[in-house]
């Protein structure tokens, strides 16, 4: 029944979030400080929620943050973000007490972020924009509109990659202790991704213990390994009921996947780079539709056309089309690297959602195309299918394995 | 899902049919095959359940299965919106007829829930011969989707179900519910300054909390609008009330909303002030008259 005490939290809304993102363009940690506002008089809530998030437990809530950014250089330099992000997260499981439908709210976030954590949020991520003094926070606009279109806003703000909302999934999906234990960022992102996965408790508590068991072992790479499991175990979902099953069995059919992908990638360790930064110029409050059609810009026209979710089947036959035409173009390195970059997102397509289901479906149309945008025959006649790729990929924040 | 995108051979569509969705919202209302659960919120839990008629004879066969195959049911549920999903464990096809249930817990869906029943195989018995035949435990043979609605966009007035002993009713155990306004800034949206607190030691409350779609909760629920209406004119004619009535306040604002219920009545607004500090008790039945619910119940 203490469910029924966990607090509302307020809502910012986006039109409120962009003077004060603008607010926060070339502010350093000690200057943002002065932005921070922990009044809740007038902000929207959950309508019906039975207690809301008072003051005092704002100020709480700052105070820890800040005593733990202070362990990594808050208000100067940051040192081990990963390690700060880690104990990030395990604070907000511990202590940021709220439900999930809220915490799925970016304009919650956004308060977090622009009215609570100003100051620890343009540390971690800081928003910089060449040729403009830092503004204040009526300086709305033109260029606060700019300010979402900066690398780094989409850490900032509620979205998906949003660095507080960020920490609380990982707690709520992964547990606390698994947060501590994970040994890489790249771990997290990972698994939080696949939350068609994750998104079920025990599946997550499943896979989990299955890759902490594993780290550290023999030849097993923590990194390309779980990768690989991942997609096995959503393979498995195309087919079993894994959720529905006992412990035992579902237990078994994880199992079984660490272990093949451990195989799999045994000794794999070139492929260990460090996966590169999204690429996506544009904040992250947009669906995978927007932010493929707008990471894909130059192609947006032909991309948008073939937006459409399909089946399993289809996409499989329009892979092997796909297949059929870069070999008949003579199997140049990039088409296959493209081919077998969308080939493991096709083997992923239980965990996908339907956008971006869409936006896979519609960047295997355009590889299929001979005469887009740069026709495929011409020299470097794949560089735009390339970018198309990229773009799906930066979209839905994964990394190319082929990369 | 198709036969070939699985492996193995799937169960016929209408080897199974889901007679019942049902969704039972906590200390709320139960609804039968319904789109849109009207009265949830964030702070219920959710009681889904689906009686499922199965052609049970049927099923090994339909796989190519040996009749000694057990096969299992189980009801799953996922959200888009937060992300989160599960499924009951799967319970055991026993006979012709069966209902399966899940329990979704508070704050884990928002926005639209899908429901699905799925048919699995629990064990593929002895001596499978078709090479086609599922084996594998968990296989999943069939299914079926149902969506609920459970938020849609319309703005919801902020209720607060509070115990008796508490504040605002400490001093007042048996009031119905006590709204409160706060119209220090006329510019702030509606449902961040208005709070309706309900009395949960109330009977009446407690029957518009607990039967929401009943006669008696619409005939409260009136009553309720009513005197948000008087509070709102509280607030446009007190003694220190900010309201202007010639200024033009942001739509959704808590002014914008005043102006609107001042819109009621046909009068100019020095006349209606003076009617409210003259003649309180007539301009309150003509309330009553223009919002035109009131109803009376035993």
């Amino acid at each position: 029944m203490t469910d029924r005490l966990v607090p509302s939290w307020p809502r910012l809304a986006v039109e409120d979030a962009v003077p004060e993102l603008a607010g926060l363009v070339n502010q350093s940690a000690l200057t943002a400080s002065s932005l921070v506002n922990l009044s809740v008089e007038g902000l929207r809530f959950y309508p019906t929620a039975p207690v809301r998030i008072a003051r005092t437990d704002l100020e709480s809530l700052r105070a820890d943050v800040l005593a733990i950014a202070a362990e990594h250089g808050h208000p100067h330099v940051l040192t081990e973000p990963v390690a700060f992000d880690r104990k990030l997260a395990v604070l907000f499981g511990r202590t940021v007490r709220m439900l999930p439908v809220e915490a799925a709210d970016p304009d919650i976030w956004a308060f977090l972020a622009l009215r609570v954590l100003p100051d620890v949020v343009i540390w971690r991520w800081p928003l910089e924009l060449e040729d403009v003094e830092p503004i204040d926070s009526e300086g709305g606009g033109a260029q606060g509109r700019a300010a979402f279109a900066l690398p780094g806003s989409e850490r900032i703000l509620g979205g998906r990659r949003g660095m507080l909302r960020e920490a609380w999934w990982r707690a709520r999906l992964l547990g606390a202790d698994a947060c501590e234990r994970l040994p890489e960022a790249d771990n997290f992102i990972q698994l939080t991704d696949r939350i068609s996965l994750t998104g079920d408790a025990r599946i997550s508590r499943l896979l989990v213990d299955a890759h902490l068991r594993r780290v550290g072992g023999p030849g097993y790479s923590q990194r390309m390994a779980l990768r690989r499991a991942l997609v096995l175990v959503g393979r498995s979902f195309g087919r079993l009921s894994v959720d529905a099953i006992s412990d035992e069995h579902a237990a078994r059919v994880i199992e079984e996947a660490f272990d093949r992908a451990a195989d799999e990638t045994r000794g794999s360790s070139e492929h260990e780079a460090v996966p590169r930064p999204a690429r996506v110029d544009a904040s992250d409050v947009g669906t995978v539709r927007d932010r493929f059609l707008l990471a894909g810009r130059p192609y947006a026209e032909a991309l948008e056309s073939a937006m459409v979710a399909v089946s399993y089947d289809e996409i499989t036959k329009l892979r092997l089309e796909a297949e059929a035409h870069i070999e008949e173009l003579g199997g140049s390195e990039i088409g296959r690297r493209l081919i077998a970059d969308l080939t493991e997102l096709v083997e992923d397509w239980t965990s996908l959602d339907d956008d971006a289901k869409a936006a896979t479906h519609a960047a295997l149309t355009y590889v299929i195309e001979s005469d887009d945008v740069r026709a495929d025959r011409g020299p470097e006649g794949l560089v735009d299918d390339d970018e198309v790729v990229q773009a799906l990929f930066d979209s839905l924040g994964r990394t190319r394995p082929g990369a | 899902m198709t036969h070939a995108s699985r492996g193995f051979r799937t169960l016929p569509p209408q080897i199974a049919k889901v007679e019942r969705w049902t969704v039972s919202l906590e200390e709320g209302p139960s609804y039968d095959n319904v789109d849109v659960a009207i009265d949830w919120t964030y702070y219920q839990g959710i009681q889904a359940s689906a009686e499922v008629l199965i052609e049970q004879d049927a099923l090994a066969s339909s796989v190519g299965l040996p009749a000694d195959a057990i096969f299992g049911i189980s009801l799953a549920w996922r959200s888009k919106r937060v992300g989160l999903r599960g499924a009951s464990p799967a319970q055991q096809v026993l006979g012709g007829e069966i209902a399966v249930q899940v329990d979704i817990p508070r704050g884990d869906v928002g926005g639209v829930m899908w429901l699905e029943a799925r048919i699995i195989l629990l064990d593929p018995g002895s001596g499978v011969s078709d090479p086609f035949a599922p084996r594998e435990v968990g296989a999943t043979l069939w299914s079926a989707e149902h969506r609920v609605t459970l938020e849609g966009v319309a703005p919801r007035l902020p209720i607060i179900p509070s115990p008796p002993d508490q504040v605002p009713f400490m001093d007042l155990h048996n009031a119905r519910w006590f709204i409160q306004l706060e119209t220090m800034d006329l510019e702030a949206p509606f449902d961040a300054a208005v709070r309706v607190y309900v009395n949960q030691g109330n009977e009446s409350v407690r029957r518009l909390l607990d039967e929401p779609t009943s006669e008696t909760a619409a005939a409260l629920g009136s009553s309720l609008l009513i005197d948000i209406q008087r509070e709102l004119m509280r607030a446009a004619f007190s003694d220190d009330a900010a309201f202007q009535p010639d200024r033009d306040y942001t739509d959704g604002s808590v002014g914008a909303v005043i102006a609107a219920s001042l819109e009621l009545f046909a009068d100019d607004h020095e006349i209606l002030r003076n009617r409210w500090e003259l003649s309180h008790a007539e301009l309150d039945v003509e309330i009553q008259g223009r919002l035109g619910k009131e109803r009376h119940h035993d």
